[in-house]
């Protein structure tokens, strides 16, 4: 009962904590003049660079897909199917998912070490020492620079899913690319590709902002930001599971 | 000035300050010594209000910073600079761009050229060349980054300067160039100080009054003079301790 009771005073101080944060965020953002010098920088960094890795994984995930709704279906449901099934996962699930997975382990453990580094460093309190608020140097381009960035990595991610997804079947399924096209159209809606990309936005922040709360709460040493890199990375996948879900939701009421 | 106001600060159950009161005058300099884990850098980090006080108060050039809305808040820590234990230069910028962090931030977005200048002075005032403005502090020896630090803290003509020990971690050399150095700005700049610091020959070369700050409290204040004829057994375990013992809180 005691260790319940501790992680529930635990989840509701971080609850609190984040949410003062958040609070501190939003208002930092309705000053882009101050922040988007700062904020351009790092959208450079978290997102020109990671287009290789998002498009590897994008391209396998398109790819996988096929292949297994090719060996689930093929000779059961008509094979144009597999268009609809590729196109409908990636823009839905995998491209956002997937490329938010690998911006949490390339940009939210990097934002995580990074601030908490320079906590640890006393370069924080030297922000601060010379009169800079830390939320508006350090977490406001950053979370900025997330939401930015996320959408059109993830538009790239769909257009590299599908098109592996499309190449995959061509090279291994009995279905011809005109087959592959309608079940593409059959499924594609507006709605999908737009949903898709506010979710990417929605983890864009939940990326940045996780890496940036744990980071500015770093204590200890090397020790310490190494603690910090890991609950960035575990702290963001589980938000993004969360998100995922809660979003899920709302695509069905509104679709 | 800067006032502290018999100031309380626990962590947990570990009482670092205990009712702790200090003044230093408008362009005195005070040492402050202790052994380690005593509540030193955490009396100056009271002083710019990047720790409150449990019970007191800070007052500094006429603000009680316990008290202070964020925009005086700023004000007055745009008065003070403070030199940190490791320097704590950003990484990610170069000496230049470091030192101008110093300045307010108005003037940094309306007069680059100007703010340029500055920083070259203040690289000057800091005995360091001006080539040294484009490298990173990881390009920097432990002496040189103390410097740039002093030199970010004095950069906004700050009127009040915290150096939390400023010699920590340098060889004697380096030691002695620093505190010339503080001594210099001092002289120059006439600005209020304070040194938290545990090299005790230097401090006493810089600084008008000396403060003991023992067990949480201020054990004993007073100037150089009287810190050495002092027959208090923990003044002198500190000002000679290859004599006695030093005694750990």
């Amino acid at each position: 009962m005691a260790a319940i009771g501790a992680g529930v005073t635990l989840t509701l101080y971080h609850a609190a904590g984040a949410a003062v944060l958040a609070f501190h965020t939003l208002r930092g953002m309705l000053r882009p003049r101050r922040y988007y010098q700062l904020m351009l920088a790092q959208a450079f960094d978290m997102g020109v660079a990671s287009i290789p890795v998002v498009v590897v994984v994008a391209a396998l995930s398109g790819a996988v897909t096929s292949q297994q709704s090719g060996y689930q279906f093929t000779g059961t449901v008509p094979i144009w199917i597999i268009g609809s099934i590729v196109t409908a996962s990636v823009l839905t699930e995998l491209g956002p998912l997937l490329t938010a997975l690998v911006l949490v382990g390339r940009v939210g453990a990097r934002i995580g070490a990074e601030l908490g580094t320079m906590v640890v460093t006393e370069q924080v309190d030297a922000l601060r020492a010379v009169g800079r608020d830390p939320i508006e140097q350090l977490v406001v381009p950053r979370v900025a620079a997330g939401i930015l960035v996320l959408p059109p990595l993830v538009a790239i991610a769909d257009f590299v899913g599908i098109g592996a997804g499309w190449l995959g079947a061509m090279l291994t399924l009995p279905i011809t690319s005109s087959e592959f096209i309608y079940g593409t159209r059959t499924y594609f809606h507006d709605f999908a590709l737009w949903f898709g990309l506010i979710k990417a936005a929605v983890f864009g922040a939940t990326i940045t902002f996780i890496g940036c709360y744990v980071g500015l709460r770093a204590s200890g040493g090397a020790e310490g930001v190494g603690r910090t890199t890991t609950n960035a990375v575990v702290a963001g996948t589980v938000a993004l599971m969360f998100w995922d879900a809660v979003l899920a939701r709302l695509l069905k009421a509104f679709g | 000035m800067i006032e502290l106001i018999e100031v309380s600060k626990s962590f947990g159950a570990n009482v670092i300050l205990d009712k702790v009161s200090l003044r230093v005058e408008e362009g005195e300099t005070l040492a402050l010594f202790g052994p380690s884990g005593t509540g030193k850098s955490v009396t100056l980090k009271h002083i710019i209000g990047l720790i409150e006080p449990d019970e007191g108060d800070v007052i500094v050039d006429g603000v009680s910073i316990p008290n202070a809305g964020r925009s005086e808040l700023k004000r007055v820590r745009q008065r003070v600079g403070y030199v940190f234990q490791g320097s704590a230069l950003f990484d990610s910028m170069n000496v230049e761009e470091n030192i101008i962090l110093g300045m307010p931030e108005q003037r940094v977005r309306e007069d680059k050229a100007g703010c340029h200048e500055r920083a070259m002075e203040c690289l000057r005032l800091v005995n360091l060349e001006r080539q040294v403005a484009d490298l990173y502090p990881s390009e920097l020896s432990g002496g040189m980054q103390k410097r740039v630090a002093m030199a970010r803290a004095i950069a906004g003509h700050q009127a009040y300067l915290l150096y939390d020990e400023p010699t920590t971690g340098l060889d004697p050399k380096n030691a002695s160039i620093i505190t010339n150095l503080i001594a210099h700005l001092q002289e120059e700049l006439g600005v209020t100080g304070i040194i938290v610091t545990h090299d005790i020959e230097n401090a006493f070369r810089v600084s008008d009054r000396v403060a003991l700050l023992y067990e949480a409290q201020i054990h004993a204040l007073g100037t150089v003079e009287e810190f050495l004829e002092s027959s208090d057994p923990v003044v002198q375990s500190f000002v000679r301790p290859d004599t006695e013992s030093v005694p750990t809180a």
